[in-house]
């Protein structure tokens, strides 16, 4: 690395970090609101049930799907930095339940003041993801600007018969986690320099890790429905797979993993303005049990930067499934089950 | 005079860093200027986890937020303990050679790991560390459902000590989430040193 790069801390040159980046979730809905809806037979999965990317159908044997995800720094090392974002835009691939095909760079900037060092250190980060995904890097498109961001545009495939969306679970499915969270709070604390070692390895660590087995794993098992954990938190991506398949959930708190430290951490207000975000955008649609913890709480509200895959499983095959998943090198978490109640209803235990 | 500072308008985790750098290392009351409630909740926060005591007044638009350090404050990461809480008249190492409990049934046995884990936190008596070898190693790693309550008892005072050499079998001495990787020396002194071992 050169000596460049190894002067800049990356996260002190943005004012939020990752997905918790994102635009708020009402902010959101408020915009796309006053879009026209584009509808065609081709289109598989469109913006209606707030799914990972978009699903069009090629042919009766092929469908392409296409998501663009990029974000600010959530690390100081360029080349970490850019495997974290690959390996998060990637996730929305494999979120649908498809494998990565093509993907384009998408680059913000700042050449003038931080040299090209740096951006080539990012891409290469985020070309080793892609290499590692399978899919063909084939360029990109970058612009001048004063926080860096970086992402990508990916192009997947799926059997049109095989796609994974948010709207099929059902009452009776066990919802499975496949990564830990905290990731919002970590990146806070490491852009405060409060992050403990452990906790920022973890934290790197699973980052960095492709979602790829875990939804290879879940397509085997023809799940539900699945999505991926990002800027809306555990909760908020999960009120729009309950919200799209017309069920409620029941969640344990203590069942939910979680970095380590990653509560400490949020005990001592190292908290993204995202969580408050997904909080309030949430309202009354979660219910915690009086028993669940502040910091609980926060974690499983907490923005995620290239979080895992949430899976909806039918229950007698979540168990296989969770022996895969874990066998894989994944996390199978069992953290809730879903009823037949009020449609986007979420109880905390 | 209370000591104030202004982070009025920095973006999170600024108001945080400051705040706590600030308290630490004044000797009278500080006060912290916030202009959003972001901010002020991560204060508050910091506050309640620091075993400060915080207050909170809004005016003109933004908010003031007093901590005082009542007393003597706690180190980060320490949990208060009562004398004789977490000490067993005799010295006792737990070891625990698998990860789950008993042969039949491995999903029963796993289950039944981590309500021994969880009852020896429920009780007055603690061992002075639990050892881990062969597949026991992999409760002790990143990943694992125990790690909360291991690190309840670590903080009580409990030595996790992990064998070294199985972490290398399962590829996995990378991902140590609790405790410290042994060897079978110390381990084999471990156990002569103590007036009794617990095999699970």
């Amino acid at each position: 690395m050169s000596k460049e790069s190894n002067h800049v801390r990356l996260t002190q040159l943005t004012t939020s970090s990752g997905c918790a980046a994102k635009v708020g979730p009402g902010l959101l809905q408020d915009v796309l609101a006053r879009l026209p809806l584009d509808s065609s037979e081709r289109l598989l999965v469109g913006i209606e049930t707030g799914d990972d990317a978009a699903v069009y159908r090629v042919s009766d044997e092929l469908a392409f799907i296409a998501t663009v995800d990029f974000f600010t720094p959530v690390v100081d090392e360029p080349r970490l930095f850019g495997q974290i974002a690959a390996t998060n835009a990637l996730s929305d691939v494999y979120a649908m339940g498809g494998e990565p095909l093509l993907a384009l760079n998408v680059v913000a900037f700042p050449v003038c003041s931080l040299g090209t060092e740096v951006l080539a250190e990012i891409l290469a980060g985020g070309a080793e993801k892609v290499k590692e995904s399978g899919a063909v890097l084939a360029g990109g498109h970058s612009v001048e600007d004063k926080e860096p961001k970086y992402g990508l545009c990916v192009i997947g495939s799926v059997h049109p018969q095989r796609v994974i969306t948010n709207a099929g679970a059902r009452p009776g499915d066990i919802l499975v986690l496949t990564k830990p969270l905290g990731t919002g709070i970590v990146v806070a604390a490491i852009k405060a320099g409060m992050a403990p070692e452990g906790a920022r390895q973890s934290a790197v660590r699973w980052m960095t890790r492709l979602n790829r087995k875990a939804s290879q794993a879940a397509a085997r098992y023809g799940v539900h429905a699945m999505t991926d954990v990002t800027g809306f938190g555990l909760l908020g991506h999960l009120k729009g797979m309950l919200a799209a398949s017309g069920v409620s959930a029941r969640i344990t708190a203590a069942r939910v993993p979680a970095h380590p430290g990653a509560k400490e951490l949020a005990g001592m207000g190292l908290v993204p303005a995202g969580t408050y975000a997904n909080r309030s955008y949430l309202g009354d649609w979660v219910e915690f049990a009086p028993s669940v913890a502040t910091v609980d709480q926060d974690v499983l509200l907490d923005p995620q930067s290239s979080g895992g895959l949430l899976i909806s499983v039918a229950p007698e095959q979540a168990r296989d499934l969770v022996r895969e998943l874990e066998e894989g090198g994944d996390l199978g978490s069992a953290i809730g089950v879903l009823e037949d109640g009020t449609p986007g209803r979420i109880y905390v235990e | 005079m209370a000591e104030v500072v202004d982070c009025r308008g920095l973006p999170c985790p600024e108001p945080v860093v400051r705040a706590k750098r600030a308290v630490e290392a004044s000797s009278d009351v500080v006060q912290v200027l916030v202009d959003d409630v972001v901010a002020r909740e991560n204060l508050v926060k910091l506050g309640r986890g620091m075993n400060w005591r915080v207050d909170v007044t809004e005016a003109d638009g933004y908010f003031r937020v007093t901590f005082e350090k009542d007393g003597v404050s706690l180190p980060k990461g320490t949990v208060p303990t009562e004398p004789g809480l977490c000490t067993l008249p005799l010295p006792t190492t737990v070891f625990i050679n698998a990860d789950s409990i008993g042969r039949g049934s491995d999903e029963l046995g796993r289950a039944l790991m981590k309500a021994f884990l969880y009852s020896l936190t429920q009780i007055d008596a603690c061992p002075e560390r639990i050892i881990f070898m062969n597949s026991g190693v992999r409760l002790v790693v990143e990943g694992s459902p125990v790690l909360e309550v291991l690190s309840e008892l670590k903080a009580k005072g409990v030595e996790i000590w992990a064998c070294g050499t199985c972490l290398e079998y399962f590829d996995i001495k990378d991902r140590v989430a609790v405790g410290e990787i042994s060897n079978m020396y110390s381990i084999v002194q471990a156990f002569m040193d103590s007036t009794r071992v617990i095999t699970i």
